[in-house]
């Protein structure tokens, strides 16, 4: 029984935002909705209190009798972050990192990063590279003129690499994604 | 102008030892639909005496032996691989010829001195290995022909040439043509070959001396132009792209045999789906549909069956195409038949918009607009995101066998690479 109440109120809270001026533009039917909204006499209004508590309502489109949106005719495009991170290039690609391994360089684990392969690697980079045939996440330095892969983790014991020929740089970690909410 | 054309080393095994460094260095082969046979051999590979399209269940004893390791074929890795590929020869040039997965011919200026330009050759391979992780060859010459020849030749010169060959020299030309069995010059086969053996043509040396007349008597105006294009000029019309596609099929083996009704109508829409997807992509109406389904060959009594129906107005709307499907399967399917493979053909293509109308048929007006959005969405979301109800949802059986199948790398954010 609370539950069905719960469920009818949230018909009517979601039937409240008919009256603003918001369109919303999806409509998404489940295939049993479909079946008994096939049987609603659609063409009468129907009383929100005679509507099964199993159909969930959904707003399809605001009815076009308030003002015209003021907004219209300056609208653009929305916000595309594959653009900000320039992933439609030849030799950018994603990778996922595992691992706390580069926590002091301030990607964590389950972080999300752009790879650019077309990058030469320079110490300081950040890089991708392949060590006992695997996927890391390194940083690249120089000491004395010699080539290391490090990590970025003083609480584990992470032994560093030297990237002679036996070590491929993948490519260079030019950015990185991260769900904070995770 | 010059012509070059460049491809990419055992490309479907390069694309998987891009993203899985376990692979290289050892033998590699990646199957064909449905795991059936070798498509694609590392050079390891090739040196056991794996031949092209040597089928699995042969190789069984020399996988083991050699621990050769075995991929299915990853078309979402090696199409959007192909896609950089290709990404890369437009910073070169101003005309990119996109004519195989695994091949483009690029529009180059000849040198001053008349030669082709090597040195962008070898910069764009050099691009292409540091942006793609693809190893490549190229051939330059005068003709698209003369490229395809060079190219073949940078090919079994690796060694020598750093995989560049160019062949704008006549003089190299005729040295080198001499040396050259006719039946390995592009677009001479087996047949034709045969046909040529005669004439006492046996090089690629003795068809370029070929009096052009004599070229279209002895094959046709295809042969002719290739003379033509050996000598070094270009005909306009000897265009590796094909032509506008006439027809399509989707045909494919199940990955398990199938003996009941509703899944191989779902089979079929299946394919219907992706046949009508592939010729909107191309702007395209289909005036006639076939579908078929039957059964394996080697075993006693197979089903068999095929049915078709004119499409009017011609479509590419794959809510008709699978209601016209799924009628067919519920006429043709025999009980207790065991069904090994079905397809679908869509023939008589024209574009959208030119077909003739159909006096008493109307398309449906919201058409467009809903195939555009089930497209639209597709494409950004990814295959089968939005689909006809009768395709079913999920993997099944019936399904093509991709058992060995590497992650989708670059096309699924769930599988992509990862660094620890």
């Amino acid at each position: 029984m609370k539950s069905n109440r719960a469920a009818r109120r949230g018909q009517i809270k979601a039937n409240r935002p008919a009256a603003s001026p918001v369109p919303i533009l999806f409509q998404r039917v489940t295939m049993a909705s479909k079946r008994i909204l096939a049987m609603l006499p659609l063409m009468q209004p129907v009383p929100l209190a005679d509507v099964s508590p199993s159909l969930r309502l959904r707003i399809v489109g605001a009815a076009g009798a308030g003002f015209p949106s003021p907004a219209q005719d300056w609208t653009e495009d929305s916000i595309n972050l594959a653009e900000l991170l320039r992933l439609n290039r030849a030799g950018s690609f994603v990778f996922r990192i595992s691992g706390t391994s580069m926590i002091e360089a301030g990607i964590n684990d389950f972080d999300v990063v752009v790879v650019d392969r077309d990058r030469k690697p320079v110490p300081g980079h950040i890089v991708i590279a392949i060590v006992d045939g695997g996927f890391v996440c390194r940083q690249l330095v120089a000491r004395d003129g010699v080539p290391y892969l490090e990590a970025r983790n003083a609480r584990q014991n992470y032994a560093p690499t030297i990237a002679d020929d036996t070590v491929e740089v993948w490519g260079v970690v030019r950015a990185g994604v991260r769900d904070y909410l995770r | 102008m010059s012509w070059s054309i460049i491809d990419i080393e055992n490309f479907y095994v390069s694309a998987e030892r891009v993203f899985d460094p376990s692979l290289r260095r050892v033998p590699v082969i990646v199957l064909s639909n449905n795991d059936g046979c070798a498509i694609a051999r590392s050079g390891e590979a090739k040196a056991l005496h794996i031949k092209m399209g040597d089928p699995l269940f042969l190789l069984r004893d020399t996988i083991k032996k050699h621990g050769i390791q075995i991929r299915s074929s990853n078309y979402e890795l090696y199409a959007d691989l192909n896609r950089r590929f290709n990404m890369v020869l437009a910073e070169y040039t101003d005309t990119v010829e996109i004519y195989s997965i695994d091949e483009s011919f690029v529009r180059l200026p000849v040198l001053s001195n008349g030669l082709g330009d090597v040195a962008t050759a070898h910069r764009m391979r050099a691009s292409i290995l540091r942006t793609v992780g693809l190893p490549t060859r190229v051939g330059l010459g005068p003709t698209r022909a003369l490229s395809k020849v060079a190219n073949a030749l940078a090919k079994a010169t690796e060694k020598v040439w750093n995989g560049v060959v160019d062949l704008h020299d006549e003089e190299l030309r005729h040295r080198l043509f001499a040396e050259w069995p006719v039946g390995e010059v592009w677009g001479i086969g087996k047949a034709l070959a045969a046909k040529l053996q005669p004439l006492g043509i046996r090089t690629a040396a003795d068809l370029a001396a070929m009096p052009f007349p004599v070229a279209r008597d002895v094959g046709t105006v295809v042969l002719e132009r290739l003379v033509m294009e050996l000598n070094g000029i270009e005909c306009d019309e000897f265009k590796p792209e094909p032509d506008t596609m006439k027809a399509t099929a989707v045909t494919r083996q199940f990955g398990a045999p199938v003996t009941n009704v509703d899944e191989l109508r779902e089979a079929m829409a299946r394919r219907a789906g992706r046949a009508a997807e592939k010729i909107r992509d191309k702007g395209l109406v289909a005036q006639r549909l076939i579908a078929f389904a039957h059964g394996s060959k080697h075993r006693p009594n197979p089903p068999s069956a095929s049915r078709s129906v004119q499409l009017s107005p011609p479509s590419n709307d794959p809510r008709v195409i699978i209601a016209h499907t799924s009628r067919m399967v519920d006429a043709m399917f025999e009980r207790g038949g065991v069904y090994t493979k079905c397809g679908v053909l869509l023939e008589e293509l024209t574009p959208e918009g030119a077909a003739q109308a159909d006096l008493f048929a109307v398309a449906d007006p919201r058409a467009p607009a809903l195939l555009a959005a089930l497209d639209g969405l597709n494409s950004r979301f990814g295959r089968d995101t939005v689909k006809i109800a009768t395709q079913g949802c999920g993997a099944r059986p019936s399904d093509t066998r991709r058992s060995q199948k590497s992650p989708s790398w670059t096309t699924n954010f769930a599988e992509i690479p990862i660094a620890r």
